[in-house]
């Protein structure tokens, strides 16, 4: 079992390193060089830039060397929590991010959440009263989950929202608890507006996890090991979800792990859409500004906040399934 | 292979019909089958793969698979003094399946026992949980003393260092031993009836033997009648008083087992016999089959089902009505306008 | 339902001579064919099929069934809503809108036009209206509808409405259609081969390039792709064309995509190495190249086939994605994601619901594509359940 963990984690760590490559790519790919545009944006602006801090500037982002040298650099610098200067807000990159990239991780993990409590019990239902109508109506929410994308979805419901409730939909919390500070009556708010963008963004992945939900336990369910649970005198709740739903279980586990990125992907666009205060409409901005060291490093966090939370789902997956704990995998 | 001492059946099961009711038809699995089953005697039920022996051993358990349902008939059962209840006799057919008492008599008083050693146990439970469970679903005992019965029960099947098997998984065992556990399991709660639906065909010969062997010893040490279920008419000689032949869910002879296999009377008996192959037979010597094939479910034969193959077939009888069961000696009945 | 025998031939038949005939035509029928019968008794496969064929025929007939200039824009015209219809004038079959008249807004002085019943303009079928090349070849100003001579249609049919630079609806929408549905195919094709080079490698192959190519398929899932896309996306420069635009974001969207086709034959190859047949071809001497695509490649070909419908709509989603947001496609270039740029913000679409139109065929496109792939991957396996 710590071996398998011990992959899973080992791989992490390349991905990681991969987002980092990428990450980097973006921010140099715009022409021109970082220094000589903060010295053209710092002057539209009346400031100057003194020639020696131009030159430290320099060095310290090593331009002017091979692309891997200004790599490392870029690496050294962030591992002290240095991610660079934002140029259309001229302060440091964290400061910008600030609480927005906490957000984002909270309402991914509240699609997430939702998508599990869903998905498991339809799945179940769906599998077990197969072709009744509640099957049909779970399998037809499931193809408007697939076949909408989140963001057009989005917009339909804000629409609908504004026009016949005359109400914005939109938004993490009420413009008066926007910019206060965190208090138990800031979560309570983000609670009650959490609902409509977990919804959103989960339901495509709540449609895909009620598919092989089901898919999985219909297979299980021919087979011999469920006669013999019911043989036993077990009532058939017990039944199905002793012995069954366990085994479907696992593979549906395992792309849990997957479902995660797909929901960080997905609320940049469909936080634009509701404007929720999370890293998606900051990362747009950035990259239509070409800030680079401001959207290069968001996505850089994004990719590896993700691959945190697939390494959780991971172990996560080796508890639930002892077959896994037995044999590699 | 004594005659049956109590006068009472166990279980006797009238006119059983289960149907599958599906949109291109229904099928008739179990059409109208009756016997009886006395304490402590094993009946065999013989037939092709098809035929409905199995359907029959489930719907007695009431754990036919929907669309299956049984649509007439009576199943009575006399239930142990010892579980609760009364001695008295229940017709499980009125039963709901789920029910509280239905659930009760599975596994408790009829255990099942079946066919498919390498996935009848759940891959991801211990054998030992399966069996634990079975245990303190029926009687009220504590975790430990159950875990206890277990090895012990484990221990009477032949199951080596049951204390280490108990907490293995399923697929770490062997097909013998697997099987020895599902008797293990079925055994637990010490039922009247244990219904064997093919426990051995998945097996090589000699596990076969073993199997068959501890299934007897424990018969006779615990007076419980079996309902052994096979297509093998070599495993019915060995084990069975009584024997029950079944053709397209219907019985078509029905005998102690001396009987069916020295004297068999219906055309059909008599072609599964013939198609035995002999050690002794000539070298060269042609296998005789019974001709024809086992009719698609949704096309049965009107009148008797098996006269599209019957050697003996009477024109303009077999083929309009359907004949019943009727006696043709001691406990001997057979179903066939031959003897009519 | 019962056989009726006939006693002469009882009871001394063959053995199988019951149904032989169907048994027989399912034997001889090629996998092709077998996959044809199954495919037809799925209904909804079968209607998304039409669907995904009707979307071409308008991917190929855009500038027919156009009427109006798409990149025509008229202030004047700006954010009108779709006109009704009428079908019927007094008992005739005469299809007609009402006019506009020009009339001056007494708020803001200025001049707009409104609806007027007064007016009827007739739409006429296959009118004259802008000039176009008819699959690129043949010159005509033919177009499905239009209407009458001496109107102008880009100046009086709106069914759809028009945008906020006063651009028919319906006209741009046909474009997009072009745009949206040939940049997935392209996509699909980059990301199939990528996938079923790279996925057969490591099925045929296993052992380390087995491993190696699976790490990086799993790296690769594991990355959240639409931050990457936009950022890919963003750093294009300015001056690029809107083709070498297209085939880029076509390129960045499948180094992305090919994981999931990749897995798919990466799991066939390795289901089929250990079937018999594959065995029996090498030992009787092919070489792998004539293993591989003689023996294995015909055994898979419907489940790839499966595999890259499934795959069309992401495609199809993504670069809707990315020009929504203003990254991908630009104007001029037109596409549905082109076209909901401008439904971005609410308050203009609460006005103007129409604008949200273009999401319809994105949609429908994305419930066929994906029905009618979940179809062909069910009688993809003729011999399965």
């Amino acid at each position: 079992m710590l071996a398998y963990i011990g992959r899973r984690a080992l791989l992490a760590v390349f991905t990681v390193w991969a987002i980092s490559v990428l990450s980097f790519a973006i921010i140099q790919l715009p022409p021109g060089d970082y220094v000589t545009s903060y010295i053209a944006q710092m002057a539209s602006m009346g400031s100057v830039v003194s020639d020696e801090e131009a030159q430290n500037l320099r060095i310290q982002y090593g331009l002017g060397q091979p692309i891997y040298v200004q790599y490392l650099k870029w690496m050294k610098l962030m591992v002290v929590g240095n991610f660079g200067m934002s140029m259309e807000w001229r302060r440091p990159v964290t400061e910008v991010i600030g609480d927005r990239l906490w957000l984002t991780i909270v309402v991914a993990l509240a699609s997430l959440l939702l998508t599990w409590v869903l998905a498991l019990p339809i799945g179940i239902y769906s599998a077990v009263r197969q072709y009744s109508p509640g099957d049909y109506v779970a399998t037809f929410i499931g193809f408007i989950g697939l076949a909408v994308p989140n963001f057009l979805l989005a917009l339909v419901i804000l629409y609908f929202g504004f026009v016949f409730f005359n109400a914005n939909i939109g938004g993490l919390f009420t413009p008066d608890f926007q910019d206060a500070p965190w208090g138990l009556a800031k979560v309570w708010d983000l609670a009650k507006h959490l609902p409509v963008p977990a919804l959103i963004l989960g339901l495509a992945g709540t449609a895909q996890q009620i598919r092989i939900m089901r898919a999985n336990l219909l297979d299980e369910l021919r087979k011999p090991y469920v006669v013999t649970a019911r043989s036993k005198g077990l009532s058939e709740l017990r039944v199905i979800l002793k012995y069954p739903v366990r085994v479907a279980l696992n593979p549906f586990a395992s792309t849990i792990g997957y479902t995660l990125p797909y929901i960080v992907s997905g609320s940049i666009i469909v936080s634009l859409v509701l404007g929720l205060p999370t890293v998606g409409p900051l990362l747009l901005k950035a990259l239509i500004a070409q800030d680079m060291f401001l959207a290069g490093t968001i996505v850089l966090l994004l990719g590896v906040m993700t691959v945190i939370g697939t390494l959780i789902s991971d172990i996560l997956l080796v508890w639930v399934d002892p077959r896994i704990r037995l044999e590699e995998t | 292979m004594t005659a049956p001492t109590a006068a009472a059946p166990l279980l006797s099961v009238r006119n059983l019909k289960t149907y599958f009711t599906q949109d291109e038809g229904t099928v008739r699995a179990v059409d109208g089958v009756s016997f009886d089953l006395y304490p402590g005697v094993t009946l065999g039920v013989v037939g092709e793969s098809g035929c409905g022996k199995s359907i029959t051993a489930r719907s007695i358990l009431r754990i036919v698979d929907r669309p299956g349902r049984i649509v007439e008939g009576e199943i009575h059962f006399r239930r142990s003094a010892s579980n609760g209840a009364g001695a008295d006799v229940v017709d499980l057919a009125k039963l709901e399946p789920n029910s509280a008492e239905m659930r009760a008599i599975r596994g408790a008083e009829i255990a099942l026992i079946f066919q498919e050693p390498m996935s009848s146990f759940s891959p991801v439970h211990s054998v030992g949980n399966q069996i634990i469970e079975a245990i303190r679903l029926h009687q009220p005992v504590g975790r430990r003393e159950a875990r206890d019965k277990t090895i012990e029960i484990l221990r009477r099947v032949g199951v080596s260092t049951p204390e280490q098997r108990v907490d293995q998984l399923a697929n770490q065992l062997s097909g013998g031993l697997r099987q020895r556990a599902m008797i293990a399991m079925a055994l637990s709660c010490q039922p009247t009836l244990l219904i064997a639906d093919e426990p051995t065909t998945a097996l090589d010969v000699t596990t076969q033997t073993q199997i068959l062997e501890l299934m007897r010893q424990l018969q006779q040490e615990d007076g419980m009648a079996i309902m052994l279920i096979t297509h093998d008419l070599g495993v019915v000689a060995e084990m069975a008083t009584d024997v029950v032949v079944m053709y397209l869910g219907r019985v078509v002879e029905q005998g102690p087992v001396d009987a069916i296999f020295h004297e068999p009377r219906h055309p059909y008996t008599r072609a599964l016999l013939r198609s035995i192959p002999r050690i002794r037979a000539r070298a060269r010597e042609r296998l005789t089959p019974i001709a024809g094939a086992v009719p698609h479910p949704y096309d049965r034969p009107s009148g008797c089902p098996f006269h599209p193959r019957c050697a003996e077939f009477m024109a303009g009888r077999c083929d309009r009505q359907a004949p019943v069961l009727r006696s043709v000696g001691d406990r001997h009945a057979v179903s066939c306008f031959l003897y009519e | 339902m019962a056989t009726l025998v006939d006693p002469a031939r009882a009871p001394m038949r063959e053995p199988g001579a019951v149904a032989a005939s169907d048994e027989q035509r399912v034997f001889v029928a090629s996998q092709w064919q077998l996959m044809w019968w199954r495919f037809r008794k799925h209904k909804v496969a079968v209607v998304s099929a039409l669907v995904v064929i009707g979307f071409y025929a308008v991917v190929l007939g855009a500038d027919f069934l156009a009427y109006a200039d798409p990149n025509a824009s008229e202030a004047q015209r700006s954010l009108m809503p779709p006109q009704r219809v009428y079908l019927f004038d007094g008992w005739r079959f005469a299809p007609y809108v009402h006019g506009f008249k020009g009339v001056r807004d007494p708020q803001s002085f200025k001049r707009v036009y409104r609806s007027d019943p007064e007016q009827r303009v007739r739409i006429r079928f296959f009118a004259e209206g802008f000039e176009y090349r008819f699959f690129g070849l043949i010159p005509t100003t033919r177009h499905l509808i239009g209407v009458d001579p001496g109107a102008d249609a880009s100046k009086t049919i709106f069914l759809l409405g028009t945008d906020v630079q006063g651009r028919d609806l319906w006209s741009r929408l046909m474009y997009g259609t072009r745009i949206s549905l040939t940049i997935g195919l392209f996509g699909v094709t980059v990301s199939l081969a990528l996938g079923v080079v790279l996925g057969g490698l490591s099925g045929f192959y296993g052992g380390a390039a087995d491993t190696i190519i699976q790490r990086v398929i799993e790296i690769l899932r594991s990355i959240p792709t639409i931050p990457l896309w936009m950022g890919l996306a963003a750093a294009m420069p300015r001056e690029w064309t809107i083709l070498q635009v297209y085939f880029a974001i076509t390129i960045i969207i499948s180094l992305l995509g090919w994981t999931e086709l990749a897995r798919v034959v990466r799991g066939r190859f390795l289901a089929m190495r250990e079937e018999d047949f594959v065995v029996s071809a090498r030992l009787v001497g092919c070489t792998q190249m004539r293993t591989i695509f003689v023996h294995m490649v015909p055994s898979f070909m419907s489940h790839i086939i499966a595999a890259t419908t499934l795959a069309l709509p992401a495609m199809i989603i993504s670069e809707t994605a990315l020009s929504f947001l203003g990254l991908g496609l630009r104007p001029p270039a037109i596409s549905w994601g082109v076209l909901l740029q401008q439904a971005q913000n609410v308050q203009t679409v609460a006005i103007s619901p129409w604008l949200m139109l273009p999401a319809v065929p994105v949609i429908v496109a994305v419930m066929a594509f994906n029905f009618l792939g979940d179809g062909l991957r069910d009688a993809a396996d003729p011999y399965g359940r």
